[in-house]
């Protein structure tokens, strides 16, 4: 079992209060800046002491406050690769995976070294110095050092790994693999698992998909990047029909059924740019809001409108091309794009 | 007249070792400060950079007054001299070497514990190779400062002793020009290990 609960106070006004087991494949940790995710890779490589808690990496306590374990970080087996360049400056490529591969005997230190070389496509820059190389490369001698030493847990903290080289990296070695990342296409694209870090606390984890559809909280919602996040009252429940009647400022909208709230509650209700629909003219289909386009922001492969009532829909080019010129507009909310927070 | 050359030896000797006793014991010093965190350690900072603010004029006494009761016998006292010299330069070498570990990323230490090295073999292959410029800079202004305190506090008791007045100018220029020398190669170190990466 590999799990981490840790707590460690940084300054009076940030500390990290994690709980949460690491599995096999890769799990993402992501949060924006000053989230506290190289604060907890580092906790998790010893670099950083917490102050309370305990880390158990295969069932070995690597930390334990109260029996005062603290083993140090050449013993955890953490591969560790850091957002700045940790490439040993005066040593070439080639020598910086030597020097992680010395526990090996001298033959097999060499033949685990060009390996690895050859399979991060370094062999041709094994004797280059890590200022001759580019940034991608350094990236994959970074990953490749960290390998080469066999680590129980690989530890990346947003290096800027994508999911061909996170692929990669598990085609080479079975370790776990706890990533940090603001990028959230690559939690979906390669994470197993992910977590939701904010303000040194754990919003929300499970599968990327999941995480994503079915944010916890509004918090989960507000990191999640969700634009459309409404306050509504809930003026009517139906369990039989699965359905709830929710009133917002400043229209209704029918939504599932909401268990364990009752009729007059406040409720923040989410609900996806991608997943609501916009409709024109009359007559108006059932669960739309009538609006106005306030503002049209044009994306790399779709445009995201804002609406008045503070309603987001993303729509793609040819679609937004064909109604650019709409009157009136109605955006359809599907009750099952509704998430009730 | 023919210079005798042996105040320049016994300088240049006398530098040469108080700027290695400084420079190890110095490195260990600052390597500890720099890296360990322990009850005291403002306490050990300050007492190592204490020389800074004692005066040569004392070391120089001290060594004077050594060397008189000693019968002129340079050659048997002068490790008194190197010990002066050794302690009125461990603040340069403490002050420097700290600085040097410090400003050196930490991220390559980590790096190097992180793949499985010994403190020791981060010491010798990490820390000291990314900061050895600084460190080899601050050890030749602390040689060029012990050869020319050395060498006035020489060459005054020598002169006493000898009656040989005023000093001879290719002695003296030797000794200014090896320290200029020594100032230059610092100052060269510093700039290097500013611009390396």
């Amino acid at each position: 079992m590999t799990h981490v609960r840790i707590v460690r106070r940084v300054s009076p006004r940030f500390s990290l209060d994690v709980d949460f087991p690491i599995g096999p494949g890769s799990t993402a940790v992501y949060g924006c800046h000053g989230a506290g995710k190289t604060v907890l890779l580092e906790s998790i490589a010893g670099f950083a002491h917490p102050d309370s808690g305990r880390i158990l990496l295969d069932d070995a306590i690597l930390f334990d406050a109260v029996s005062h374990v603290q083993i140090p970080p050449r013993r955890r087996l953490c591969g560790f690769v850091s957002q700045a360049d940790s490439l040993f400056p005066h040593m070439t490529a080639r020598q910086n995976l030597v020097f992680a591969a010395r526990r090996w005997p001298r033959l097999e230190r060499h033949r685990r070294v060009a390996e690895m070389l050859d399979r991060f496509q370094l062999s041709a820059a094994a004797s280059t110095r890590p200022r001759g190389l580019d940034a991608t490369a350094k990236l994959r001698c970074s990953i490749a050092r960290a390998l080469v030493a066999e680590p129980r847990l690989l530890l990346l903290d947003e290096c800027g790994a994508d999911e061909s080289l996170l692929r990669q990296i598990r085609e080479v070695s079975p370790a776990p693999i706890l990533f940090a990342t603001a990028d959230l296409d690559l939690c979906c694209e390669a994470a197993d698992q992910m977590l939701l870090l904010e303000a040194g606390r754990i919003l929300q984890r499970g599968a990327p998909r999941d995480v994503l559809d079915r944010p916890a909280s509004l918090e989960a919602a507000r990191l999640l990047g969700v634009p459309n996040l409404f306050q509504a009252t809930i003026a009517a429940l139906d369990p039989v029909r699965n359905s709830s009647r929710l009133e917002f400022d400043h229209f209704s909208l029918t939504g599932p059924y909401i268990p364990g709230h009752l009729k007059g509650d406040r409720v923040w209700v989410a609900a996806a740019a991608e997943s609501l629909r916009l409709h024109s003219g009359s007559p108006q289909p059932p669960n739309t809001a009538a609006v106005e386009l306030v503002r049209a922001s044009w994306r790399a492969h779709s445009v995201l409108l804002e609406f008045s009532c503070g309603i987001f829909v993303t729509v793609s080019h040819d679609e937004f091309a064909r109604r650019k010129d709409n009157k009136d507009w109605q955006v359809e909310f599907p009750p099952e794009a509704l998430r009730v927070l | 007249m023919p210079v005798d050359w042996f105040p320049l030896w016994l300088s240049l000797r006398v530098a040469f070792c108080a700027t290695v006793i400084s420079l190890v014991l110095g490195l260990w010093l600052a390597w500890v400060l720099a890296r360990r965190s322990f009850p005291g350690r403002e306490i050990i900072q300050a007492v190592a950079t204490f020389p800074y603010a004692l005066p040569p004029l004392i070391a120089g006494t001290y060594c004077i007054l050594t060397l008189a009761h000693s019968e002129y016998t340079f050659t048997r006292s002068w490790y008194i001299g190197v010990l002066a010299g050794a302690v009125g330069v461990f603040p340069l070498m403490v002050r420097g070497s700290r600085r040097a570990f410090q400003t050196r990323n930490l991220n390559y230490e980590n790096a190097a514990r992180s793949l499985g090295a010994s403190e020791w073999r981060v010491f010798w292959r990490i820390a000291l190779l990314l900061a050895y410029e600084p460190i080899l800079s601050a050890a030749a202004i602390a040689f060029a400062r012990v050869l020319t305190e050395f060498a006035a506090v020489v060459l005054i008791v020598y002169a006493f002793t000898t009656g040989i007045s005023p000093f001879p100018v290719a002695l003296v220029s030797v000794i200014v020009i090896i320290a200029l020398g020594a100032v230059y190669i610092s100052n060269r170190l510093e700039h290097e290990g500013r611009d390396r990466p």
